[in-house]
């Protein structure tokens, strides 16, 4: 016998259990892995898509699959959302969501600050499309209000965003977009589940990048949307079946396996997070660090009300930038210089402000170039604290910084 | 990574073995690649490629698990195999011959029994099976013959502790090898080689893997050989772990701290619920101050593990009962994965066991194990209550 209803359970339950019901025929404890693109049907099965109404009869992978609906239930159970849609790369979530809700004409509010894809896509493919496009410091409320049209369909933030780790209110920006009659989508592969959960303050949609602490083994691409059922299956049918970014069976598996340990590894990502911060703020080459754990954070009082944990993920400022980034490279033994974040093992990366104003956000006006500069200058580590013991990080960083 | 053995374990758990490959035309990859390739070809012909020839001798997958399981032990070589039973089989073939003797806890698990007893019997060793909870027992068991020691500590499903230390002096002084499956605590909470063992053994399907979702052995140990004759054994008998399933061996490794934190945490709260119930008869759990070898469990290890067992009041039919009706403990043999598993002794892991004999080492009617897994510890105390009642 086992349970399938998990709103009463703690984290750590659902993040195990949910999604997870034993094999019907074998009772096999562990979840199968179905890799059948295929699977035998009735005879009255219809051959489109239309038909198709729940996410759980079989036809054709690409539309659903045992494999993939399992880690969709578990992402739903830890956001505490209706249901989920799994994709092939957290780009895919995103691709699929602004492709169903936004055609020619209409506008979307965009953070000015987002991971660097979205927001060249932002720049290129979506007005290309004729969407138009405002993109504002989505940490200011009245930035966003004022950004507001007619024909404005979505409001999209990161929260904490990618790479500034500013903040923005969901629970305000979601009641300033609900008044005007917009949907608004948070990407929240920064938060992830265990600290913050946005549909709960009133979000319409969370985004993720399962790559990142959900999948948290540097192992598998993954993306996924949450939110109503009401917006997701047609969604689900419209955009993501028929767009085709869907996620493999065996991705999906890896991530689910991930995600057994997830609320473990959320606490000692945060646990080694804060003592590296506090390392870094004490040192004498170190100009700014930015951690929303730290009582420094410009919305220290926002991220505690909004995170229940701080997550792993710190930036900061060293004169020299450029050069501390090549003797990173070289000297650091453990910490690997590489992109991407939310794994086990740490990883550091240094962005430049002047390349990254140029290739991706092109900020334009004096006000966004100085909430940048202000949290970046010249440039930033984005520093993912990794699982390691928080002793042998601080001491491979102090080997590299002097 | 020049000083591997200064790291902590965490750090240990997630780099030893997955160093990025900076070499030309090598691609940095953070996490190793399954090489799933059975060859390797050469550019010349006397010069195997890098070490490697064929899968079955030394694979590059594999040997980052081997190096990773190494570490952990804080011994110098590893091996992987295809199970726990795998592992010891090889350990058997290499190191006993006809006529040699063997001394092994009576508690030990019932499939090391089985090999033991059964597949081994008519290969001409013999054995002693003593109550090694005295270091005395074994010490009086040893013959001119003696080869082998094997234990568990601890013991699987009674949780009986032996002496690793004492055990490992007698066994040196009389020349022969101490073996200690190390599995129920995993390296984080237990370290055997440091303790004196000579080889250390896993079944890596437990907590090592940790997601119930691969099979596995390990061997670990530090003497050059002694590698040597289990590798060559490991290679000639041919059980070695897929690449597959080493790096989802592997993967688990990473969480392993963390998970062995949460296993301890967990079951100790559990240990002291089901003390507490008066439908409890008995609770068997080396972290509580009940256990008799308490203060041996603190001194030889740095944590109690996710293993408890307890003996309910009522009959078997009542025991059932109770195992049928939890929702979240599945009702299954194996343990160590992340989630909680529960079982009968009796009826499942030790049925084979004749009635008299069971009870006569304690494994009665009502005995319950439980592998209690990282979910939230409120759920879980939660499920039990609700199937006491």
């Amino acid at each position: 016998m086992s349970i399938t209803d998990f709103s009463h359970t703690g984290e750590q339950t659902k993040a195990i259990h949910a999604g997870e019901i034993p094999d019907p025929i074998t009772k096999a404890s562990a979840p199968n892995l179905v890799m059948s693109t295929t699977f035998v049907v009735d005879a009255d099965t219809g051959f489109s898509v239309e038909g198709f109404e729940d996410n759980d009869t079989w036809i054709y992978t690409r539309w659903g699959n045992p494999t993939i609906h399992q880690l969709e239930l578990k992402l739903a159970a830890l956001e505490q959302s209706e249901t989920a849609i799994a994709f092939a790369s957290g780009m895919g979530a995103i691709t699929a969501l602004l492709f169903h809700l936004l055609k020619a004409g209409d506008h979307i509010v965009i953070s000015d600050v987002t991971y660097a894809a979205l927001t060249e896509m932002a720049n290129d493919l979506i007005p290309g499309l004729n969407i138009e496009v405002t993109k504002v410091n989505t940490s200011d409320p009245e930035a966003i209000r004022r950004a507001i049209q007619q024909n404005t369909k979505l409001i999209y933030i990161e929260t904490p965003c990618n790479p500034l780790l500013r903040l923005t209110d969901i629970e305000l920006i979601a009641s300033i977009a609900h008044q005007a009659g917009i949907k608004l989508a948070v990407d929240s592969t920064f938060a992830t589940p265990i600290a913050t959960k946005p549909l709960l303050l009133g979000a319409d949609f969370v985004i993720h990048s399962l790559t990142k602490y959900l999948g948290g083994h540097g192992d598998a691409l993954g993306g996924a949307l949450l939110g109503s059922k009401a917006d997701l299956t047609p969604l689900r049918k419209k955009t993501a079946i028929r767009l085709g970014g869907v996620l493999s069976p065996f991705n999906a598996w890896l991530i689910m396996r991930g995600i057994a340990t997830l609320p473990i590894r959320m606490r000692v990502h945060e646990e080694n997070a804060l003592k590296v911060a506090g390392y870094l703020e004490n040192h004498p080459k170190v100009i700014k660090v930015i951690y929303p754990g730290l009582p420094s954070h410009p919305q220290y009082e926002l991220a505690k009300r909004q995170m229940k944990n701080f997550s792993g993920i710190i930036t900061f400022q060293v004169e020299n930038g450029s050069e501390q980034a090549k003797i990173f490279a070289e000297k650091l033994q453990i910490i690997h210089y590489a992109v991407s974040l939310g794994h086990h093992r740490s990883l550091i990366f240094y962005l430049n402000s002047k390349d990254l104003m140029q290739s991706s956000f092109k900020l334009n006006t004096p006000e966004q170039l100085a909430s940048w500069n202000n949290f970046a200058g010249e440039g930033i580590f984005r520093f993912s604290v990794g699982l390691e013991d928080a002793d042998d990080i601080i001491a491979d960083l102090e080997r590299a910084l002097r | 990574m020049a000083n591997i053995k200064n790291y902590g374990f965490s750090t240990k758990a997630i780099h030893v073995g997955e160093q990025p490959d900076f070499r030309e035309g090598a691609t940095g990859d953070v996490v190793i690649p399954i090489h799933l390739s059975t060859t390797f070809a050469r550019k010349k012909v006397d010069e195997p490629t890098a070490g490697y020839e064929y899968t079955r001798s030394l694979n590059p997958t594999r040997n980052a698990l081997e190096l990773k399981l190494a570490s952990l032990e804080n011994a110098r070589f590893g091996f992987a195999f295809t199970s726990g039973l795998a592992a010891e089989s090889t350990i058997l073939l290499s190191l006993v011959k006809p006529g040699d003797h063997i001394i092994a806890f009576d508690d030990l698990y019932g499939g090391t029994k089985r090999l033991i007893n059964h597949v081994f019997a008519n290969f001409g060793f013999e054995v002693s099976y003593v109550d090694a909870v005295d270091p005395q027992n074994v010490q009086n068991a040893f013959k001119e013959t003696t080869k082998l020691v094997w234990l568990e500590s601890p013991t699987n499903p009674l949780l009986k502790l032996s002496d690793i230390k004492a055990i490992s002096e007698i066994t040196r002084k009389h020349g022969a090898i101490l073996v200690v499956d190390n599995t129920f605590l995993s390296p984080y909470f237990q370290k055997p080689l440091d303790l004196g063992a000579d080889v250390v053994v896993h079944s890596s399907t437990k907590y090592i893997g940790g997601h119930s979702d691969v099979l596995g052995g390990s061997v670990m140990l530090n003497d050059q050989k002694l590698f040597e004759k289990i590798q060559y054994h490991q290679n000639s008998i041919g059980a070695v772990l897929p690449p597959f399933d080493s790096y989802l061996t592997l993967r688990g490794i990473k969480t392993l701290a963390l998970r062995m934190e949460r296993h301890n945490e967990n079951a100790l709260e559990i240990a002291h619920y089901l003390e507490k119930h008066p439908k409890v008869k008995k609770v068997i759990y080396p972290g509580l101050e009940s256990h008799p070898q308490h203060k041996l469990a603190i001194e030889q290890t740095t944590g109690f593990g996710g293993i408890i067992s307890f003996e309910i009041t009522g009959t078997i039919d009542e025991a059932k009962e109770f195992l049928e009706k939890l929702h979240l403990f599945a009702l299954a043999e194996s343990l160590g994965g992340v989630e909680s598993l529960i079982e009968l002794p009796a009826l499942m892991t030790h049925a084979s066991v004749a009635k008299e004999i069971r009870e006569q080492i304690g494994i009665s009617d009502t005995l319950i194990r439980i592998s209690v897994g990282i979910e939230d510890v409120a759920d879980l105390i939660d499920d039990l209550e609700q199937a006491f009642n």
